[in-house]
């Protein structure tokens, strides 16, 4: 087996650990499990740096192009000042009141979450879809 | 250290059974890497599988 593929292999599985850590931690009551699931997937995340690094600086992987000014500017343009919806909070706030609508905060939580998913693929081997059989 | 819920129980017994495979991969992936970053990237890695062993199995006891 090439090095190459045996360092995206091992990628994948810290990948697919730290989900899994991630998983069983919200369901595990007992606080002693709890701790120890917590701390395994501390350094697991370490862990996956680490080879993160040593397969970018061999060329084993190729990260995520940098994002353009004028792509940053468009995504600003929409969450940052007087056009976005951020601008409009007022009206929004004032829409749940009239509305009795309380579920908006969870979709901003959910907005949140799916962008930080920008890292999530530090170490997604390319052509590698981040999933495992363990999930 | 007993007091498992049957959801907290099988989390150890997935812990375990993955846990034994990958200290076997990493044990193989290390004896055939040719950089000795990689190399000793994967012992350390074996060696963590197997003290996260040994934690998950005080569960047990």
């Amino acid at each position: 087996m090439q090095e190459k593929a045996m360092v995206s292999d091992a990628l994948n599985t810290i990948n697919s650990g730290m989900k899994t850590y991630t998983d069983m931690i919200a369901q595990t009551e007992n606080q002693q499990l709890r701790s120890a699931l917590q701390q395994m997937r501390n350094e697991a995340e370490q862990s996956q740096y680490e080879l993160y690094t040593i397969a970018k600086n061999k060329n084993y992987y190729q990260p995520a192009q940098q994002a353009s000014q004028s792509e940053i500017n468009s995504l600003k343009s929409i969450f940052v000042g007087s056009t976005g919806w951020a601008g409009n909070s007022e009206s929004i706030i004032g829409n749940i009141s009239m509305t009795g609508n309380t579920s908006w905060p969870s979709s901003t939580m959910g907005s949140s979450s799916d962008m930080s998913d920008g890292t999530s693929n530090i170490g997604s081997m390319p052509g590698s879809s981040g999933t495992s059989s363990r999930s | 250290m007993a007091n498992l819920s049957e959801v907290e129980l099988q989390h150890v017994r997935h812990l375990l059974q993955f846990g034994e495979a990958d200290i076997e991969k990493f044990k193989n992936y290390a004896q055939n890497a040719q950089d000795s970053n990689v190399k000793q990237f994967f012992e350390k890695s074996a060696q963590s599988c197997e003290k996260n062993r040994q934690t998950i199995l005080q569960f047990l006891q």
